[in-house]
Order: C-alpha cells, then sequence, then structure tokens
C-alpha cells in the first residue's frame, strides 16, 4: 500500500507505457482523470489498465467531478484506484465516511478558506491549483498565497508545473508533494517521456533540499528522529513556558534589536575572520580561523548566555543556574548575570574546577556562587546532573544551559543563538576570500560552536562539514568521547542522541584532555546531520590537540582554547587529503584557561 | 486487568489505602533485594516500587544516587534485577511490582522487547521519570502489548490539564511528586499539599500513588488522606543502608519498617 503522502504525482495519464515511464523514473503517485469534458478523459477500462501496470507502493488516483460518492466509490474500485482526488464544485456533505484517501483541490484564491474548512476533516491532502479551471489547464498560481496555505494545511501543488519550474516552485511554497500534467505532454494526451524525467528528478532533488535545510533548522522538538523532550514532570511547565516565551521574542524584532545591540557593543561582534598564513604554508592548507576566541570573556559560549539572559529577564526570572566544564560557559553565564543583575549559580564538576581553576576563579570575582560536583566522574556530565536537580528543586530559576542538547526547546533554541557564528563567517569569507570554502571544521562536545557555524554553511551541498570529537588517547584505547565513534543511540539529559554507553545502557566513562569536549552524549541536530550525511565526524586525539596549541602558538600568535585546537588539530593531521583546499575552522575560544593543563602535560607532569 | 490494577481497583472500591515501599534493586546485592522483597510482603505493603539503578538519575537525590552506585558496583543490570523477580515469584512472591527505570535503560534494546522481558519476569507496571507525557507513546504502546502499567507523573508545577492528561493515560496508579525537588528531601503536608492531593485525586481518572519526602507512619498519614498509595522510598533505602553497614538483618529490618509505617493507614 502506498503511504504518507506522495510527493511526485503524474497526472493525466492516458496511456500505460507513460505510466510505467514515470513509475520507473520514480513518480510515487500516478493519476487518470474521468471528466468527460478534460482533453485527456480516459475510460474505465483504460484507467484500469494503467493502474493495473502500476506497482503497489504508487499511488493511484482517480480524479473526477463526480459529487456522488457511492459512484465515484464504484468507479473507483472498478478500476483499482487507491485515492481519489477531488475536482468539482460540490459541498462535501456525503464524504466523510468514503473509504479511500480523498485528495480534494483547492483553489489558490479567496474562496480557499471556505473550501479548506469544509473539507479538512475529510481530506489526506489539498490540491493547490489555479483559481478558474478543474486542472490540467497549465496556468501556474499565486506563490505567495500558495505558500500561506501550504503552511496552514497538508498540500500538493499543481498548476502549470513542468521541468523547468518545478524547483523554483517548491522552493517558494514549500509543498508536501508536486503535481503535473498538460505541461508535461509532447502532443496532446501523450506525455514527453524525457521531460517527465527530468520534472521528476528536479522534484525529488528540491523537495530534499528542502527537507534536509527544514530538518537542520529545525525548532524541534525532534531532529528526524533525534532530540525530543525526555525530562522529569516536575520541569515540563518551565520546559513548555520556555518554549512559548522564546518562541515569542524571536517574534519580537524588539528582543532581536536588544540582543543585536549587545552582541555588538558590549561582547564585541562581529569578531574577524583570520588567514592563518604561516600555518597554511607550513601544511599546504589555505588555512582561515573564525575569531571566536576574540569574543568577550574568550569564546562563542557569550553568544548563548547573552540571549538566553535576556529571554529570562524578560521572562520575569530573577535567578540563573548553569553548568560548565571548561568554564567558558561559566563565565559567561556569570558575565551576562553581573551585567543584568541576575542571581547566579554554577554547577562545575571537582576535576574540571582543578583543570580550569582560572575561570572557577573569574567566576567567583564575577559574583556567582560555583558549587563544585563531587559525584560520578566530576566533569561536564555530573555538572549537569547536578544541575537539572537544581532546576527541579528550584523550577522558578532560568536553568541556562550551555549547549546545543538536553530537552526541548534547549537544542533549537542553542542552536539559535549560535548561528551568527556561521552566517557571519560566510559573509566574511564571501568578502575576503570569495565564494565558499571547501571544508568546514569545528570541534563537537555538546556541539553548540559547530552547529553555530554550520548553519550558515549547511545549505550549500558543496561545503564539507566536519565536526571533530576529542579522540582521547585514542579511539581504540577507550580513553575519549567520540560518540559518532564508539556510541549507541540512547537518552541522557533529556534527548534522545548519540551516547557513550556500555551494553547495560549505563553512560560510560569519558576522557579527553580538554574539558569542554568531555561529554558522554552529542548534540540531537549533530546526530541528524550525520543521519542524513550532511555533516561527517571525525576525532582528533589529545596529542594532536597538543601540537595544534603549540603550533598555532608559534606560526599565528593565536593560543587557542583545548578545545579549538581539536578542529585545527585535525586539519593539521589530515593535510594530505585537504591539499589545495580551502579550509575555515572555528576558533571556538582561547587557551588561556589551558596553560597550566598543558605545561603540566609538556613538563612531563601529566596534570 | 494485572496485579497492580487489581490493587488499586480493590483499594478504591473499598475505601482503603495502602503503603508503597520503594528498594533500589541490587543496593547491597540481589540477594539481599529478594529477601527484603519477601520481607516487605510480611510487613504488609500493598505493592512495592523497584528501581532500576542508573548510572545518572537526574530525578534522584544524593541517597538514591549512591543506592544506585553502590548498586551498579554489585554488578547489577536489569537483566539480572528481571531474574531476581523471577525467583521473587517462583517463591510465591505476590506484591504487585512497579519497575522504575530511567529512560536509557529501556530504549537501549528495543523499547517494544524490554517490555515484554519485563512483563514476562513478573513485574506489572513501568515507572519512567524522564518519560513525560509528551513522549510517552512508545511506552503505553509497549506496555499494552505486554499487558504492564505505563505510569506516568503529575508535579504541583503541572497545569491541571497536564494531571487529567496524565491521570488518562496511566493505568495502575498516577505516581504523584509530593513537592518539587528531587527524592530525598522533607514533605510537609500543610494546606498547600494537602489540597493539591485532594485537587489531583479528582482531577486522575487512576488511583493516585505519592511520593517524595514520606519517611513516617505520620507522613503515611497524612499522605493518605488524599492519595490510595504511599510510597516510600528514600528514608527506607537510608535505613536498610545503615542496617547493613552495621551488620544487622536488613530483611527484618524492611519488615519492621513497613510494619510500622501501616500503622498510619487509616
Amino acid at each position: 500500500m502506498a503511504k504518507g503522502i506522495p510527493s511526485v504525482k503524474v497526472c493525466g495519464l492516458t496511456r500505460v507505457e507513460d505510466a510505467l515511464h514515470a513509475v520507473e523514473h520514480g513518480a510515487d503517485a500516478i493519476g487518470v482523470v474521468t471528466v468527460e469534458a478534460s482533453p485527456r478523459c480516459a475510460t474505465p477500462e483504460l484507467a484500469r489498465s494503467i493502474f493495473e501496470s502500476a506497482p503497489d507502493h504508487v499511488w493511484k488516483v482517480l480524479v473526477t467531478t463526480d459529487s456522488d460518492p457511492q459512484r465515484v466509490a464504484q468507479a473507483a474500485s472498478q478500476c483499482g484506484a487507491t485515492a481519489v482526488q477531488l475536482c468539482g464544485n460540490h459541498s462535501a456533505s456525503g464524504w466523510s465516511d468514503f473509504a479511500l484517501p480523498l485528495l480534494r483541490r483547492l483553489p489558490v484564491s479567496e474562496e480557499a478558506q471556505a473550501v479548506i474548512k469544509e473539507w479538512q476533516p475529510m481530506v489526506l491532502a489539498f490540491v493547490l491549483d489555479s483559481a478558474h479551471t478543474a486542472g490540467g489547464s497549465g496556468v501556474t498560481v499565486d506563490f505567495n498565497l500558495a505558500a500561506k496555505l501550504a503552511q496552514q494545511v497538508p498540500c500538493l501543488l499543481a498548476g502549470g508545473l513542468d521541468e523547468g519550474n518545478v524547483a523554483a516552485a517548491i522552493d517558494a511554497v514549500h509543498p508536501l508533494g508536486v503535481d503535473a500534467s498538460s505541461r508535461l505532454e509532447a502532443t496532446p494526451r501523450q506525455k514527453d517521456q524525457a521531460r517527465v524525467h527530468q520534472f521528476i528528478h528536479n522534484a525529488k532533488q528540491q523537495m530534499s533540499k528542502a527537507t534536509t535545510a527544514q530538518a537542520i533548522t529545525s525548532v524541534g522538538p525532534y531532529f528526524g528522529e533525534f532530540g525530543g523532550c525526555f525530562a522529569p514532570e516536575t520541569l515540563m511547565a518551565s520546559l513548555l513556558e520556555l518554549e512559548q516565551a522564546w518562541r515569542s521574542a524571536m517574534a519580537d524584532p524588539g528582543f532581536r534589536n536588544e540582543l543585536d545591540g549587545y552582541l555588538k557593543n558590549y561582547a564585541g561582534r562581529s569578531t574577524p575572520l583570520t588567514f592563518a598564513q604561516r600555518l597554511s604554508e607550513e601544511i599546504g592548507v589555505e588555512v582561515w580561523l573564525k575569531r571566536e576566541d576574540l569574543l568577550h570573556t574568550g569564546a562563542h559560549k557569550l553568544n548563548n548566555a547573552l540571549g538566553q539572559a535576556l529571554l529570562a529577564k524578560r521572562m520575569g526570572k530573577k535567578r540563573i543556574l548553569a553548568e560548565t566544564g571548561a568554564g567558558q560557559h561559566g563565565v559567561a553565564t556569570a558575565t551576562v548575570c553581573a551585567l543584568l543583575g541576575l542571581e547566579c549559580v554554577i554547577y562545575m564538576g571537582a576535576v574540571d574546577a582543578a583543570r580550569q581553576r582560572p575561570n572557577l576563579q573569574r567566576m567567583e570575582l564575577l559574583g556567582a556562587r560555583v558549587e563544585v560536583v563531587e559525584h560520578g566522574q566530576r566533569t561536564l556530565k555530573d555538572a549537569i546532573n547536578e544541575a537539572m536537580r537544581a532546576w527541579v528543586a528550584d523550577p522558578d530559576a532560568h536553568y541556562l544551559l550551555g549547549s546545543a542538547l538536553g530537552p526541548h526547546p534547549f537544542p533549537a533554541l542553542v542552536a539559535g543563538f549560535q548561528q551568527v557564528i556561521g552566517e557571519e563567517a560566510r559573509e566574511q569569507f564571501e568578502q575576503q576570500a570569495g565564494g565558499v570554502p571547501d571544508t568546514v571544521v569545528a570541534c563537537v562536545g555538546g556541539g553548540s560552536n559547530a552547529i553555530g557555524m554550520f548553519r550558515g554553511f549547511v545549505d550549500s551541498n558543496g561545503v564539507d562539514l566536519v565536526g571533530v570529537e576529542a579522540g582521547g588517547t585514542g579511539v581504540k584505547s577507550g580513553e575519549h568521547a567520540a560518540r559518532f565513534q564508539g556510541g549507541i543511540p540512547g537518552v541522557l539529559h533529556g534527548c534522545f542522541t548519540w551516547l557513550l554507553q556500555d551494553e547495560d545502557g549505563q553512560i560510560r566513562h569519558t576522557h579527553s584532555v580538554s574539558a569542554g569536549l568531555d561529554y558522554a552524549a552529542v548534540g540531537p541536530e549533530h546526530a541528524q546531520l550525520e543521519a542524513l550525511q550532511r555533516a561527517r565526524y571525525v576525532d582528533a586525539t589529545d596529542d594532536q590537540a597538543l601540537d595544534a596549541f603549540q603550533r598555532l602558538a608559534r606560526l599565528e600568535g593565536i593560543l587557542p582554547a583545548l578545545e579549538s585546537s581539536h578542529a585545527v588539530g585535525w586539519v593539521i593531521a589530515n593535510r594530505e587529503d585537504l591539499q589545495g583546499q580551502r579550509v575555515l575552522v572555528n576558533l571556538s575560544g582561547r587557551g588561556d584557561k589551558d596553560m597550566e593543563t598543558v605545561m603540566g602535560i609538556l613538563s612531563g607532569d601529566q596534570a | 486487568m494485572n496485579r497492580l490494577e487489581q490493587l488499586t481497583a480493590s483499594l478504591r472500591e473499598h475505601d482503603q489505602r495502602g503503603v508503597a515501599p520503594y528498594l533500589t534493586a541490587g543496593d547491597d546485592g540481589l540477594e539481599n533485594t529478594l529477601a527484603e522483597l519477601h520481607a516487605l510482603e510480611r510487613g504488609g505493603a500493598a505493592c512495592v516500587e523497584l528501581g532500576i539503578p542508573f548510572s545518572d538519575p537526574i530525578a534522584d537525590g544524593p541517597a538514591l544516587q549512591a543506592a544506585a552506585d553502590r548498586a551498579l558496583k554489585a554488578g547489577t543490570t536489569l537483566n539480572s534485577v528481571l531474574q531476581m523477580i523471577k525467583d521473587y515469584r517462583a517463591a510465591g512472591g505476590q506484591l504487585p511490582i512497579a519497575l522504575m527505570s530511567y529512560a536509557n535503560l529501556l530504549v537501549r534494546n528495543k523499547l517494544g522487547e524490554t517490555a515484554m522481558e519485563i512483563a514476562d519476569a513478573g513485574a506489572n507496571a513501568l515507572i519512567v521519570p524522564d518519560i513525560p507525557i509528551e513522549e510517552g507513546a512508545a511506552l503505553e504502546q509497549a506496555c499494552a502489548a505486554a499487558q504492564l502499567c505505563p505510569i506516568f507523573f503529575a508535579a504541583p508545577t503541572s497545569p491541571q490539564s497536564r494531571v487529567v492528561e496524565a491521570g488518562q493515560r496511566s493505568r495502575g496508579f498516577l505516581y504523584v511528586v509530593g513537592r518539587v525537588g528531587v527524592t530525598g528531601g522533607s514533605t510537609s503536608f500543610d494546606e498547600e499539599t494537602q489540597s493539591f492531593l485532594k485537587q489531583t485525586r479528582e482531577l486522575s481518572q487512576a488511583p493516585i500513588a505519592v511520593g517524595f519526602g514520606i519517611a513516617t507512619a505520620e507522613h503515611v498519614r497524612a499522605a493518605t488522606q488524599s492519595a490510595d498509595l504511599a510510597i516510600v522510598g528514600t528514608a527506607l533505602v537510608r535505613h536498610l543502608h545503615e542496617v547493613g553497614q552495621a551488620g544487622g538483618n536488613r530483611a527484618q529490618a524492611a519488615q519492621q519498617f513497613v510494619e510500622d509505617l501501616v500503622t498510619g493507614l487509616k
């Protein structure tokens, strides 16, 4: 049986060979018209032989103007149709119990709302068509109005589509499917097979592009099968409130202006794009660095912290809770709380508190209370556990989650506040280097800097998106945080995503030299990008990151954070494969915080 | 109707109340847990909530986290707990068992198959603290096929519409979080809490069990003014651990603890 809603329908068929050809090239619905006034009218016998020629998974749609449900049911059953498309101007009475799925012609005009109101409860989808004809006219519709209707109800787009205009039409209207008929004919009642083939190809390509773009800029709760909202009931009211506030803020130009003002005049956006000349020369790869390390507080984290803190203020919250791994998010949160006069409590694992001591001190200087977490492996995961528990006990506070993970709406919300990185970088690259980079690289812990960067390039299919996870002492050693290499999908901290877990489902110990990548789960939008094969996820080891840390210092005068060093380290390690390419790396943070760790390791004392 | 549904339907029918003790399975080893289940039954428990230990229990306070860590250290897994439940049933154990597990342990293998194995072992319900009604459809389907009760939550922060829906979609009972916070704090059964429980009883189609912060017979008395079941978790787990540490008999202590709690039933 055909399932879902047809995505490419070829209609007005009058020859079995045309039907076979369309199906062979991927049409998932075929239509036969039984309206006598139509130039493409087919007899019941012809309809039957056409439908019989097509395999089970193809929708066989009988197109009629008949207003009598019994008569139509009989005709459909006689010719073996699996769905009926109604094009007459009759009322909906008598159609509510119709046995087959119904498609209903929807005129793209002011009459549309009346038709929707009457028919919506009983139809599978509407077929958007020109206002004044019964279909097959070759007249295109008003795309603006059609787009609005397609947002309101499930729609296929028809009306004058052919291989030349179908991509633009899909782009403008975003229908669930497309339907073409008269414009694909070579002569009356005979399809031009080459054009049919091209139409199906172009339609499918554009539909899948639209789906990809939609899937990755999703506002959640799901990114494909990943994400969701796996949170204790006590938090659900707060999460729902947050989602609503976020949506309303996003629709409010005043909020956006306020945030942009802080990003520019307080945080220092835009951050520069730097050509790494000496590194490029040394490795034979043209490397460009997006300098989030130059943002106030020294990392991209401030983009999200500012956005969420303003949102919290808008919601009337007085107290902020947050977790931190490397301490960069903790510092950013403590900073915005000082700026906006909010109370601030930061949860930090004891291991991280020791290896990122300067950041702990900064948070305290900024007026935050730092709770050092002594449970579990005492790193980021445990800090999130404790922050979530604190939020369960204190739902009036705002939990300012620092990465693109956790329960809905956090993954989409955080990515939304970070996508400024990718938008800026794209524009700067175009201006300074021309065009788009061949490869875009970012390190992935939870994945907020990477998703912010990727969102700027995801719709350019030629750009290779590479997320670099922490390879630790090597994926084979088991001492790492490379979720896509060693993980299995599951639920942690509120979302369904790739996780490092043992065979019983217990979360596994992770290791990385960098606290910010030392985490067992990856953000769900990355999981979906990987599933769509739109981005690939690789790893860099502790040693590769340390090498990159030192090289960037010596060659460019930049001390990168150990997290960001993983992205640079992967580029250096894979320079043979990247020869001659233009590679954009997100330098997500600065490395001052890592001095103790790095010096300790370099002097042979494993910190 | 499975064991748990029969129990709570019967409590409602006769206007009775019950005590539902909570144990972390495998705390101090599964042999102890098995003995404690029998002891709780002798002591007068109406049913039992049995927690599968998880490495990252975000809805639990320090006492139950520590119990989970001990259980994991003792090598406890979902499968070994299911074997223990089989042994309990084979020895004639009658208590309805509501298994509490975080979502990850259940989705690690296919949820439908896991639910089937849980039911086959002799458990009667699934309580999943990180599956709210939004994500509940798969849990309901798996439970329906396995004849397990899916149990959802209501909290003091839940809008009424959510309480109604959670009550409709739960079987056996609706789990009512008595106060805002993780497990192990104290709940004062003040007027506000009592009116929340009373209202929840009215809104919920399913009978209600209240947990979080019930430690004594006095608390049981207060909680069961409106609730069909009073769940006693942290206090019992902590007590048994102390008894075990001191070299005492955990099962005996469990029985005595419940015998005392049930004196609070009206």
